[in-house]
């Protein structure tokens, strides 16, 4: 039992050795707390505003069990895709200021309740589920005022460029305005000043 | 308790707990005093770490306009965390070159792109200075006109911004057509293209987006006068020669079915019976839908009403299309003040 209590401070001891050591008047390397990952236009997006918006995607790796070195693969996939997409929103949420349209509270207030009856769930039921898969309540109501805002804009700017064929199917349609949602974001992308730092 | 560096903030603060910030610094200033980055900073020596305060402040050391990257770093010092606020500052503007104008004075171009000497260098800025010279190219009619820059460092504060352009040749309308037609005719909607005075979008002259762009309105109120209440007009297509020198302009117009008047029912505030509502109105149950006849008719209840002393302070009229049998049902509401 003595040898016992004896043998782990000596392993220890080695160990260290072992290793690199750090002049004791070397200060310990500072770490990075926040940056600017993107500019668009006058307006910044932040790496912590990614941060902000990858736990749902983090969580999904954690329960779908993807091995720690293949996450830290896919979690820089994931903050540039989501990057992308925060680009995309700024540009919207730009040009939604720039011409006064908004949401309110209250139109995310009928927003919530009208996915909470879809689903036929009260709205904290609702609320609950998204905590479920990493959206607090402030950021599950702030993807919903995403999502209005970019109704408005797609009836505002997007559907005034199209004329629907009576016989064409609701498939087809869709195809359609999400093709020509996306030409209007390219002319905005192209409008605006752009650098992505991730 | 940390020793100071010139870079600090304020006096560090002492503490051991790593999760209070010991010392703020900055760093990555040359031009702008450490007392200005340090004014846009709210965390102070002696505060808990809080990384919505860090935000926040990269926010607001942005909106100085005086950098054009921040990053936040910290450290534990052993005396308590080190938060660093390292910056870099955007140049200043030097310079702006402007070559290859001459249709369009370069000083004239200075004027509208609004970038001052000695103003710190936003890229944003320069790609709308960018823009604006192209669209003031576009509006004089040199639809190929291109606009590229280029930043050249002048000093080691200093960037110089070079414009190129390169005019090309001046494009004149060759064709401005309207398509879809079946109801109406190009000889009826022709009137409604915005020519002002002859001097755009007709064969010949430039090509004027605003104009066009009324045009297209003018066109869809006139389609509504029609009947055609599930037309739609699309907005101007431009087609450039490949010389660069002609362009044929097309609206595309898509009519829809002719919508004649179905039932008319005024609600609200009446002074009358229906009868004479529906006279003033003018137009009656199967006549052609015409929404400037209709406005004439509002402008007659609201006099009558006026004359008996009941005045409506808004006519709202609602439509109920009917598809299938090309009608359209009036309920028509009058609302008192």
């Amino acid at each position: 039992m003595m040898r016992a209590s004896f043998a782990l401070p000596l392993v220890v001891a080695i160990l260290s050795a072992s290793l690199p050591t750090r002049a004791a008047a070397d200060p310990p390397p500072a770490e990075p707390v926040d940056r600017i990952v993107a500019v668009v236009g006058k307006g910044i997006i932040l790496l912590s505003d990614v941060h902000a918006r990858e736990a749902p995607f983090l969580l999904k790796l954690d329960q779908d069990k993807v091995a720690p070195a293949e996450q830290a693969i896919k979690r820089v996939q994931i903050e540039k895709e989501l990057l992308a997409r925060m680009v995309d929103e700024a540009l919207e949420a730009a040009f939604a200021a720039a011409g006064h349209l908004g949401v309110t509270p209250e139109e995310i207030d009928h927003a919530e309740a009208a996915v909470a009856q879809e689903n036929r769930l009260t709205v904290d039921q609702l609320e609950d589920e998204a905590a479920k898969q990493g959206m607090g309540r402030r950021d599950y109501r702030a993807e919903l005022g995403r999502q209005v805002l970019e109704g408005k804009l797609v009836q505002a700017e997007v559907l005034p460029r199209l004329h629907r064929d009576p016989k064409q199917s609701d498939a087809d349609w869709l195809v359609l305005l999400e093709k020509e949602r996306s030409h209007w974001l390219d002319e905005l992308r192209r409008a605006t000043h752009i650098d992505v730092r991730l | 308790m940390l020793p100071t560096d010139p870079a600090d903030c304020d006096a560090p603060a002492s503490t051991a707990d790593p999760a209070v910030i010991a010392v703020v610094r900055a760093r990555g200033n040359a031009r702008v005093a450490k007392s200005d980055v340090c004014r846009s900073i709210s965390v102070r020596a002696g505060d808990r770490f809080d990384a919505a305060r860090t935000a926040s402040d990269i926010h607001a050391l942005w909106d100085t306009r005086a950098f054009d990257d921040v990053v936040v770093e910290r450290r534990d010092s052993g005396s308590g965390g080190v938060l660093t606020y390292v910056v870099r500052e955007r140049p200043l503007l030097g310079h702006v070159v402007i070559d290859g104008a001459t249709t369009i004075k370069a000083n004239a171009l200075r004027t509208m792109i609004r970038l001052h000497e000695g103003d710190p260098l936003d890229a944003a800025d320069v790609e709308t200075a960018r823009d604006t010279i192209r669209y003031a190219y576009l509006e004089s009619g040199y639809r190929s006109a291109k606009v590229d820059f280029t930043l050249h460092p002048a000093s080691p504060t200093t960037a110089d911004a070079l414009f190129r352009v390169d005019e090309g040749p001046l494009a004149v309308i060759r064709a401005f057509a309207f398509t879809g037609l079946s109801v109406t005719t190009d000889k009826e909607l022709r009137p409604f293209i915005e020519t002002r005075k002859g001097t755009v979008n007709v064969p010949g002259f430039i090509y004027g987006a605003t104009a066009a762009e009324r045009t297209v309105l003018l066109v869809q109120a006139h389609l509504y006068d029609r009947g055609l209440l599930q037309s739609s007009v699309d907005a101007p297509a431009l087609s450039l020669s490949p010389d660069g020198k002609s362009l044929t302009v097309t609206i595309a117009v898509h009519e829809g079915p002719v919508y004649r008047i179905g039932k008319v029912t005024f609600v609200g505030a009446l002074a009358a019976d229906q009868a004479t509502y529906l006279r003033l109105l003018t137009q009656k149950t199967g006549d052609v839908f015409n929404r400037a006849t209709l406005v004439q008719a509002f402008e007659r209840i609201q006099a009558m009403h006026a004359k008996l002393g009941k005045p409506v302070k808004d006519i709202s009229p609602e439509t109920e299309l009917d598809p299938e049998k090309k009608t359209v049902r009036l309920t028509i509401n009058l609302v008192t003040p």
